[in-house]
């Protein structure tokens, strides 16, 4: 029985892991939509640069904020965008470090659920002979 | 083919399971699927702006439009659209810009070729989807129909039997490899067509012998002829072959079985290093000259012979005595490999030897034929044409020199094969007798007519 007891904690223990397992994978799946989205958003900031820099100096330029458009400034939209992608920049190499710690979480979790199952399946084929 | 096969033989389905190479095209499928969905919104938006650009072009061709305003979801009312040359475009993020209606149409240009350089990384990535799926399915194809890849080793092969490349070879192999998928170099490839290039004359030996039993007038070559043509025959399969045939059938033996198999792997040298029994052996009628034998339309081309030919013929053994011909006498026949074998009678003698009279007869004889009695007697054999395509031997050993010199091949045989004039005389005296004998078509020792 003691055995018998064993296997139960090592299947515990296996839940568990198997567990933190699919929340991490989660939180990567997580991370991997928003960077997509940060990549799209940048891409159409950069987009809205250029227009801009063709724009001539007088030209009226507004702001869509919720159901007001508002009348702004060439060189205030200017300034605008391009600290809109310097931020969504550095959101993104934030995201990148934080998906390859959760990578790494992840391969050492895997490791330890494998370990497990190893023991389990060890003490399972000890108690079959017994 | 006794070379021992050495390689490996991996069965495709064990490197390329049928299941997993078909869920992997399944999965190639999809992702094939996706991009196309993708392409698909693309070319929506491509159409779209296209709209759009003509719709700002016409707007400012009028000072105002009468228009219809949607007013709500599903009400509309009459209204006036003014100011036709100024737009609010939307650059992005949430900024719009005022803008003219070229400056707009520049705009949704740009925009546009955004668009068709998205759509050209789609298509690049579908195409080599499709690429990999092809592939995979292929491969669960021939998994599951159990082809097998061989790998072999390259091997040496000797030059004679490389040179023994075959039709044969060719049809051989090709039915091998309609089997296997071989992986093997051409060296093998030579090698395998050598063997069954071997073989094949082999069963046209069977076949000749046979056939008819026509006889060859072969020209008695001259002992030191036949060692001559077996000298010239080395250089080529075919050449071992006549030897071997030559000398395994001293003249009667030779009769007999020789032309059949042992033909075929006996080599030419053989049988002329035999000797001119053959000479002896002569069943032919043909006037022996004592150095020529008629040559029929085998030609032994320095010692070569082609099995089928002889084999297709029965060489008997006139009485000439080739021998006495040493130089001339010296029959080379040349059998044709390729030809030959097809035509098992025809054998082209190649004039080797300096002998040209000989040869020239076996030349202009053996050109034409195909029906070959050869008796793989070695020395002093007859050939006698069978083929009546045979072009009579030219009494002229000058003609036959020529003829000689142009066919023979590189072996030079130097144990000529002509015949002496003197005996050419006699013996074509000698042959007007022996050709009733012969089949009609069947020209009479020629060597004989052209010995000097």
């Amino acid at each position: 029985m003691a055995s018998s007891s064993a296997v139960r904690d090592l299947q515990r223990e296996l839940e568990n892991k198997a567990n933190d397992l699919s929340k991490l994978q989660k939180e990567i799946a997580k991370n991997h939509q928003v960077r997509k989205k940060y990549t799209i958003q940048l891409g159409e900031n950069e987009l809205v640069l250029k227009e801009l820099d063709l724009l001539k100096e007088d030209a009226n330029v507004y702001k869509l904020i919720g159901p007001v458009l508002v009348k702004q400034d060439m060189a205030e939209a200017n300034a605008n965008v391009r600290k809109r992608i310097d931020y969504i920049t550095a959101e993104l190499k934030r995201l990148d470090g934080t998906l390859q710690d959760l990578d790494e979480k992840q391969n050492s979790k895997k490791d330890a659920v494998l370990k497990l199952q190893q023991r389990l399946q060890s003490l399972q084929a000890g108690k079959a002979k017994a | 083919m006794g070379e021992p096969v050495r390689g490996t033989v991996t069965s495709l389905s064990s490197v390329f399971p049928p299941e997993e190479s078909v869920k992997a095209s399944r999965r190639v499928h999809e992702a094939i699927s996706e991009s196309q969905k993708g392409l698909d919104k693309l070319q929506g938006f491509i159409s779209d702006n296209t709209n759009l650009i003509n719709l700002v072009q016409k707007l400012p061709e009028e000072l105002h439009h009468d228009i219809m305003v949607p007013f709500g979801k599903a009400a509309f009312f009459p209204g006036r659209l003014i100011h036709t040359n100024e737009f609010l475009v939307l650059l992005g993020e949430g900024y719009y810009a005022d803008r003219t209606s070229k400056q707009t149409i520049d705009i949704l240009r740009r925009r546009g070729k955004t668009l068709d350089t998205q759509v050209d990384s789609i298509k690049a990535e579908m195409k080599d989807l499709k690429v990999e799926a092809s592939f995979f399915e292929s491969t669960a194809v021939e998994a599951a129909e159990g082809l097998v890849e061989i790998r072999e080793e390259l091997d040496d092969i000797p030059a004679e039997t490389m040179s023994k490349t075959g039709q044969q070879n060719q049809e051989s192999l090709s039915s091998k490899a309609g089997d296997n998928k071989v992986v093997d170099g051409d060296d093998e490839f030579a090698r395998i067509m050598s063997r069954m290039d071997e073989l094949e004359k082999e069963e046209l030996a069977a076949e000749s012998m046979n056939e008819s039993e026509e006889e060859f007038a072969v020209e008695s070559v001259n002992e030191s002829e036949e060692e001559l043509v077996s000298e010239s025959m080395n250089g080529s399969d075919e050449e071992e072959l006549v030897a071997e045939s030559m000398d395994g059938s001293d003249e009667e033996e030779l009769a007999a079985e020789s032309m059949n198999e042992s033909d075929e792997e006996e080599h030419a040298d053989k049988m002329f290093t035999d000797g001119f029994q053959k000479k002896e052996l002569a069943t032919e009628d043909f006037v022996v000259n004592d150095e020529y034998k008629p040559l029929k339309d085998h030609i032994f081309s320095s010692g070569q012979r082609s099995t089928v030919g002889i084999l297709n013929h029965t060489m008997k053994l006139s009485k000439h005595d080739m021998t006495g011909d040493e130089e001339g006498s010296k029959l080379k026949i040349q059998q044709n490999l390729s030809d030959d074998l097809c035509k098992p009678l025809s054998n082209q003698i190649i004039p080797n030897h300096p002998s040209q009279a000989i040869r020239t007869n076996n030349m202009e004889n053996v050109n034409v034929h195909s029906s070959f009695e050869e008796r793989s007697s070695s020395g002093g054999k007859r050939v006698t044409f069978a083929d009546s395509g045979v072009t009579e031997r030219s009494p002229a050993s000058s003609q036959v020199k020529d003829n000689v010199h142009s066919n023979s091949a590189s072996k030079t045989i130097i144990g000529s094969i002509v015949e002496h004039t003197h005996n050419l005389n006699i013996n074509q005296s000698g042959q007007v007798a022996p050709p009733p004998k012969l089949e009609s078509s069947k020209p009479v020792s020629r060597f004989k007519m052209n010995r000097k």
